[in-house]
């Protein structure tokens, strides 16, 4: 069967918000009248709208004489590993504080990169770390800490 | 005269050494992060915002609108030295200005892209100045109804300047209106689509979803094909462009920058779109178009100084109406707030010093980039040729340090990942996010407009076509939508954006 995937694609992810958000304001938010519109009318409006057009894409897609692939392969590796580095920022800056962060952050991106050197990705995490706490810490004074509650408790707990 | 005595104010702000310093930092440091391929001008201001935090209002826009700039041509020069776009609006640079650097004319390239910005620019920051005042005089008269027409002509133009099918462009800013309703609703305080999370009371960080769109998933695209050779230029001699080098960038950079300055009034992505129309233009009625791909310096000037000149004049709607007109726009006004200050037709009355100090630090940023880029260009070079496998590990960090500080908790962090997984799936479905962004910005807006037009109006929707602004408005907007789809104009459109991108 031909299928323009693009299309396809495109319609169900508009389809599949509109049906989400569609469904939450129609069951929490008052939808009031057009004189005093609640906080459900507006919503419900654009979902109506972006249903449409997903199902028009959709259609569209499946009706399309000629089969499109999507452009390009899906980078597996990559995506794994900058979620994971992204999320663990986030998730242990205030445990590991910003040096550390920084050093893990930039390590386990690399093993993004099929390419990725062990030493050198070591040597830039490292010149990263001290570059981002000087500029980031010291030299804007963000309010991030340069160690973390995990290091403090031990650094108290050596000296 | 009034505008004299406007500019002088402006200068005597904008020559202060605090806010020259920062505008040169903020240049310098736009150059730096736009320079690397794949990061344009939104996730460069995303990155750098937090470094803004800690100063005065004035100085720290007037350092973001230098960064803004510095990103707009460290793209260029990325384009030229290495073919790869570091922006989209410099796709089209990409043509002849990588040809000229590979028959050993990556100087006058450079040059040629720096002098077009400069002349289109400063033209550019003439026209905000001059068309401030009135237009804002004007705007002060607009009720709530107005505001609805304008923004609906906003939405429009933004279909119209998407590039990919229209009908996605449509579903795109629907999205974005969407989420941009994100949080507390302010007329009944109740929570809308926040999944119980305390964080999205407040709203989806726009910061966070333009880093993780642009930032992250376009890393994961660059990724995809690693293996891909690059060729960097690698020494760039004869900076100066020949007598004859300069004789035919005149007529290029006028045009282009009349057209730039146009169509970057427009809201929703102007730069892209007056790049290609004046990359076609040249081509078509320039006497060296048989030069055109192979290295015809028409074919950088022209784009550079168009999307030059948008990049200035979209600063228009948003100082005048406070409407945002382009993402980047979004994230001025986002800054604007974060200092106290309320964007729109007040500021040039309440803080004139701010306002014009803006316009006028414009003109200066634009100088100073032709003083930094030129002679420093051999810094960018041994930038660009870090290999990426260590480049990237470094914008992701920049990324995540960004949008910690202004959300400050983990959860403005998560987020950026949900963008970019979200940025890396539909850009395989062509989806575009220019339309989106707009959308998600000006959705609390249009929705708190339209519910105030309704309460004064008494529910009476035709009263967007008995006030007279709004119906002009209206009626053009629909103009633009029959224009965009009509079949004819519609084939023309997908060859002005596809046809040199290959």
């Amino acid at each position: 069967m031909a299928i323009n995937q693009k299309d396809l694609g495109a319609g169900l992810s508009f389809l599949l918000l509109a049906l989400v958000y569609g469904w939450i304001a129609y069951r929490d938010l008052p939808f009031g009248v057009m004189l005093n519109m609640g906080p459900g009318y507006f919503p419900l409006v654009l979902c109506t709208i972006l249903a449409g057009i997903g199902a028009l894409l959709t259609i569209r897609a499946l009706l399309a004489g000629l089969r499109t692939g999507l452009p390009g392969r899906f980078a597996w590796r990559p995506v794994v590993a900058i979620c994971l580095a992204v999320i663990l920022f986030g998730t242990f800056l205030r445990e590991l504080g910003l040096f550390a962060s920084v050093f893990c952050t930039v390590l386990i991106c690399s093993l993004a990169s099929a390419r990725m050197n062990w030493l050198q990705a070591g040597l830039a995490a490292l010149m990263l770390a001290v570059i981002c706490t000087g500029v980031f810490a010291y030299g804007v004074r963000l309010p991030l800490p340069v160690v973390g509650t995990w290091f403090t408790g031990l650094a108290t707990w050596t000296f | 005269m009034d505008l004299l005595n406007h500019l002088e104010l402006g200068f005597s702000v904008a020559f202060l050494p605090i806010n020259l310093a920062f505008c040169l930092l903020g240049a310098f440091l736009g150059t730096v992060i736009g320079v690397l391929p794949g990061i344009g001008p939104l996730a460069t201001i995303s990155m750098l915002l937090p470094l803004t935090f800690g100063l005065p209002p004035v100085t720290s826009l007037i350092m973001l609108s230098g960064i803004y700039y510095g990103a707009q041509y460290g793209g260029s020069t990325t384009a030229i030295l290495v073919n790869l776009p570091g922006e989209a609006s410099s796709t089209v640079t990409m043509i002849d200005g990588y040809q000229m650097a590979l028959r050993g004319r990556a100087g006058p390239a450079l040059a040629a892209a720096g002098l077009g910005s400069f002349f289109a620019g400063t033209v550019g920051t003439l026209l905000v100045a001059v068309v401030a005042t009135p237009l804002t005089a004007l705007t002060l008269s607009f009720g709530p109804t107005e505001y609805c027409a304008l923004m609906i002509i906003g939405l429009v133009s933004s279909i119209a300047l998407a590039s990919g099918s229209l009908v996605k462009a449509i579903g795109m800013i629907c999205a974005g209106l969407l989420l941009g309703l994100t949080g507390t609703d302010i007329y009944t305080n109740q929570p809308r689509f926040t999944f119980g999370i305390v964080d999205l009371l407040d709203g989806l960080d726009f910061v966070a979803i333009a880093v993780g769109v642009f930032g992250i998933s376009e890393i994961l695209r660059n990724l995809e094909n690693e293996d891909l050779p690059r060729t960097v230029i690698g020494k760039v001699t004869g900076l100066w462009p020949s007598r004859d080098d300069l004789r035919r960038m005149i007529a290029p950079a006028l045009r282009g920058t009349a057209i730039g300055s146009l169509l970057g009034v427009l809201p929703g992505g102007g730069a892209l779109l007056s790049s290609f129309v004046s990359y076609n233009l040249e081509k078509k009625i320039s006497p060296n178009s048989a030069e055109f791909g192979k290295g015809a310096i028409e074919g950088v000037t022209a784009p550079e100084s168009a999307n030059n000149a948008a990049a200035q004049t979209s600063f228009i709607p948003m100082l005048s109406l406070g409407l945002p007109a382009t993402p980047v726009m979004a994230l001025m006004i986002g800054a604007m707030t974060i200092q106290g200050i309320t964007p729109g037709p007040n500021v040039i009355v309440d803080k004139p010093d701010l306002f014009w100090g803006l316009i006028a630090s414009m003109w200066i940023g634009n100088a100073m980039l032709i003083v930094l880029n030129l002679p420093l260009i051999g810094i960018w070079v041994s930038l660009l040729r870090v290999p990426y496998n260590i480049l990237f590990p470094a914008i992701v960090t920049f990324c995540c340090i960004g949008v910690y500080s202004v959300s400050n908790s983990p959860f403005g962090v998560y987020l950026i990942v949900i963008a970019g997984l979200v940025g890396y799936v539909t850009s395989k479905f062509e989806c575009e996010w220019a339309p989106f962004f707009l959308g998600f910005v000006l959705g609390p807006l249009f929705e708190h407009q339209l519910r105030r037009a309704m309460l004064i109006s008494g529910g009476d929707p035709t009263v967007f076509l008995t006030r007279p602004i709004s119906a002009v408005l209206l009626a053009v907007a629909v103009v633009v939508l029959i224009i965009v789809a009509m079949p004819a104009i519609a084939q023309t459109r997908k060859q002005v954006f596809v046809e040199d991108q290959a």
